[in-house]
């Protein structure tokens, strides 16, 4: 039976095994053997569960990095789309309004100088009547002033529809077009206003 | 928490003796040598187990369960009183199927013993390193312990695989958070099974370990009993460890009464028998512990892969693509909120100069309204 001793006490330590029967321990040596099968159960179940348990954690830490991953990508999608969808809408807006707005008080400069003239008009008529103003020089200013006026409106009428950029009040339109750009060389000019 | 608190407590005292003491029973018990062998041999756990009650409670009455998972389990605590199956009873523990119970040592070591399943030696291990692997295999594949890829599938949480999704990760992370349940009750269950399986099997594993060692220390406390006698008289009790006379079986005496040396050659054959089982089963152990932390190392390195989704590497690039986002977005929302002022101020131009065109409007028709009357006067 001497082979199947190793695997007999395998928690004793071969010291004990040497006492004699005189003065063996064994209450020690059975104390010796209990206490590391104790700790031999404890040691086996602790340490396949924990290991089992400890995938599971990296597991859940895997899965968790992922689902945080994912939420960052769909933010940034809608950060992007968000940015894409709607960030020029406002200040095209803006852009249409100051348009507007400027084509408004160019519309009102010319009602004002209208106003002018016809002020003018009533004035130089009265004092021609009233002889305060010859015949000819009456006729003379007349038509200075109607030229005056039409130029100012064929002016801003021409440099609106044909020269002044559509989307910028202040910017001439400058085509890549080399005809086009032999076309407007006449109003280089031009007042951009 | 540990499944069983580091403590001198023997783990086996805290089984239920009296309601199975057949199965576990102290070293000191007069009774034993039938419950250990008869005619020499060795009773199986399996045997041992036929026709017994095994509703009763696995732990003692008044076990201990603080601080150890395990025995919390047992005791029907946590996961062990999940999806309708009470784990603190003795037939929910043990390893079952649809052939009937099974038990470690006699349906997955004794078939892969090399000759009869009796004692190993240093030089020849009765199961190799190799079956091992195998009977772990056999262990998951009766689903009385958990694959790899029930703990965590990467398949699970890829969006164009349509295999079903059941790693116990997967059914953790589809969980409510604060209460860890599935409202779908399919997939409830699956999660509880799972989380039980491999408490259940420790559970079955000490069961079945804690029979033999029990028996182990009973032969021991004899073989010093029997050791220390310096007038040898036979203890008729130990009778059933014998077999008949005159054989060559290492349990059998010459004559009718064995000898002192034929009686200590008998226990530490016995011993070395059930020193086997309970290293085996140990060894058992070890090796799913090695394969536990061989996944863990495989989800560690896929944490640490940067290519990897999922990877801390990974989570890095998505957070700093984010954060850029983010910085991009706040500047866009400043240029939006200073474009919509500009709205706002140009739409009150606008309306001013609407107020300035009517204005002149008026003037002017009022002007040619003189002048015609200047003309026809």
């Amino acid at each position: 039976m001497a082979s199947s001793q190793d695997f007999l006490f395998g928690a004793l330590d071969t010291s004990l095994l040497g006492q004699t029967t005189a003065n063996l321990d064994d209450a020690s040596m059975k104390n010796a053997i209990y206490k590391s099968e104790n700790s031999n159960i404890i040691n086996a179940i602790n340490m396949a569960e924990t290991n089992s348990s400890g995938a599971l954690t990296y597991g859940m830490y895997l899965n968790r990095n992922k689902t945080i991953a994912d939420t960052a990508v769909e933010l940034t999608a809608q950060n992007k789309t968000l940015k894409n969808g709607s960030s020029e809408t406002s200040a095209r807006q803006g852009e249409i309004n100051e348009w507007a707005s400027q084509n408004k008080l160019d519309t009102l400069f010319f009602l004002q100088t209208l106003f002018l003239y016809l002020m003018s008009y009533i004035v130089i008529t009265y004092m021609w009547r009233y002889g305060l103003l010859p015949g000819s020089t009456y006729y003379w200013v007349l038509a200075i002033l109607t030229l005056i006026i039409l130029g100012i409106f064929l002016n801003r009428y021409l440099y609106t529809s044909k020269i002044r950029d559509n989307r910028y009040w202040n910017r001439r339109y400058l085509s890549l077009d080399k005809n086009l750009q032999d076309d407007t060389t006449e109003n280089e000019c031009a007042s951009s206003s | 928490m540990p499944a069983l608190q580091n403590t001198d407590t023997d783990h086996c005292t805290k089984l239920n003796r009296t309601g199975y003491p057949s199965l576990w029973f102290a070293s000191d018990s007069s009774t034993a040598a039938s419950l250990i062998a008869t005619a020499g041999v060795q009773k199986t756990f399996k045997s041992s187990l036929t026709g017994l009650s095994l509703s009763n409670p696995i732990l003692a009455s008044d076990a201990s369960t603080t601080s150890s998972t395990l025995l919390q389990f047992l005791k029907g605590e946590g996961a062990g009183n999940q999806g309708g199956v009470d784990y603190s009873k003795m037939e929910n523990v043990l390893l079952k199927d649809s052939s009937g119970s099974k038990t470690i040592v006699d349906d997955y070591f004794t078939p892969k013993s090399s000759g009869p399943y009796t004692f190993s030696t240093k030089s020849a291990p009765k199961i190799s390193s190799t079956n091992f692997d195998t009977i772990i295999t056999d262990l998951q594949t009766a689903e009385f312990l958990l694959k790899d890829t029930e703990i965590y599938n990467a398949e699970d949480f890829d969006p164009a695989s349509s295999s079903p999704k059941s790693s116990l990760v997967y059914l953790n992370s589809i969980a409510n958070a604060s209460t860890g349940v599935i409202s779908e009750p399919a997939l409830q269950d699956k999660k509880s099974k799972l989380e039980s399986r491999n408490l259940r099997f420790f559970g079955a594993w000490l069961a079945e370990y804690c029979f033999y060692r029990c028996r182990y220390e009973w032969l021991l406390n004899k073989f010093f009993t029997v050791y220390k006698q310096t007038t040898y008289s036979y203890n008729s009790t130990l009778a059933p460890l014998f077999s008949s006379a005159g054989t060559s079986d290492p349990t059998s005496p010459a004559g009718a009464t064995p000898t002192q040396a034929e009686c200590l050659r008998c226990l530490t054959y016995h011993m070395a028998c059930l020193n086997t089982r309970m290293t085996d089963i140990r060894l058992l152990l070890g090796k799913i512990s090695e394969k536990y932390s061989a996944v863990t190392n495989t989800v560690q390195t896929a944490i640490n892969t940067s290519s990897n989704i999922g990877s801390n590497q990974d989570l890095r690039n998505k957070i700093t693509a984010l954060n850029d986002s983010a910085m991009n977005m706040q500047t866009y929302l400043t240029e939006k909120d200073f474009h919509d002022g500009v709205v706002k101020y140009t739409s009150e131009k606008n309306r001013y100069a609407n107020i300035l065109l009517g204005f002149y409007a008026f003037l002017n028709i009022a002007a040619v309204a003189m002048v015609f009357q200047l003309r026809s006067s």
